[in-house]
């Protein structure tokens, strides 16, 4: 079968092609970066940590509403305190 | 992690003690119906292993208090350091006795009287350890929630949040201390 003599150019184009379609795919996927509009600062900003008050105060609270005085972890272990053991 | 390895270890002690208390108790009844020489030695040999058994499960215990209260609470605080020094005292003894040397079931009950003779003063040491290790805990709650009141804005409901950790402050009755946090948090909750 005779190719017409173009083919020979084209051939390694489209396999060049295909190989770097195939790598440029396996390249990781750049993140989207998201941007949040955020209020310039006021000279009476509170710092940042307790700028997310609601959500952190809501820990604590958690936290402290978890909290127990009878904590199981602390309990003593039950055993016998007195053996009562027969003489021979 | 390590309270929760902890308390497996001390479940799994807790599970071979009352399998030894049971053997115990088996060759008791039967040394008590035969008194032969043959259920004896088995009664010996049982009584051996409760109570090896029984002092290694409060022995480990008293270990995990003194680990807790040196990992959680502030040993350089005197009390504190009382209470350690005494778990240490306690822990000692519990580690000189020796329970494998035992031959007759009267060095067994002697042994096991001097035992248990030391519980009450034992028993006192624990609830100590357990108090400043809970009291600690309760510190830092409310050391974690006190930055929410500085930084909120003047209220009727702040005063209100104010007036419950200054109670909390000044009070030592954990059984008090408690509810005067858990007060105060909520009162946080409900500003705007």
């Amino acid at each position: 079968m005779k190719y017409p003599r173009f083919i020979w150019i084209i051939l390694p184009v489209l396999v060049f092609a295909a190989l770097l379609i195939f790598f440029v795919l396996r390249l990781p996927q750049p993140r989207s970066a998201s941007v949040t509009a955020s209020p310039s600062p006021s000279p009476n900003s509170q710092p940042a940590t307790l700028n997310a008050s609601p959500s952190e105060l809501q820990i604590v609270v958690n936290d402290i509403r978890s909290f127990r005085l009878d904590d199981p972890e602390l309990a003593a272990p039950s055993f016998s305190r007195s053996l009562d053991i027969p003489t021979d | 992690m390590l309270p929760v390895i902890l308390v497996a270890s001390l479940f799994t002690l807790g599970s071979d003690y009352r399998a030894a208390y049971q053997q115990f108790q088996l060759s008791k009844n039967q040394f008590q119906q035969y008194k032969t020489e043959s259920t004896r030695l088995t009664a010996v040999t049982d009584t051996r292993l409760v109570l090896t058994a029984r002092n290694l499960l409060w022995k480990t215990y008293l270990q995990d208090l003194r680990g807790q209260l040196a990992t959680d609470t502030n040993i350089a605080d005197y009390p504190q350091t009382t209470v350690y020094l005494n778990l240490e005292t306690e822990l000692n003894y519990l580690n000189s006795l020796n329970f494998f040397d035992l031959t007759s079931l009267s060095q067994a009950k002697q042994l096991s009287l001097a035992w248990e003779s030391r519980l009450y003063n034992s028993d006192r040491l624990t609830a100590s350890a357990r108090t400043q290790i809970l009291s600690h805990r309760l510190n830092q709650l409310g050391l974690r929630l006190q930055p929410f009141i500085d930084q909120a804005s003047p209220s009727s409901t702040l005063d209100l949040a104010k007036q419950k950790m200054a109670q909390f402050s000044s009070t030592t009755d954990l059984r008090k201390r408690y509810p005067l946090l858990l007060d105060a948090a909520n009162v946080l909750l409900q500003l705007p």
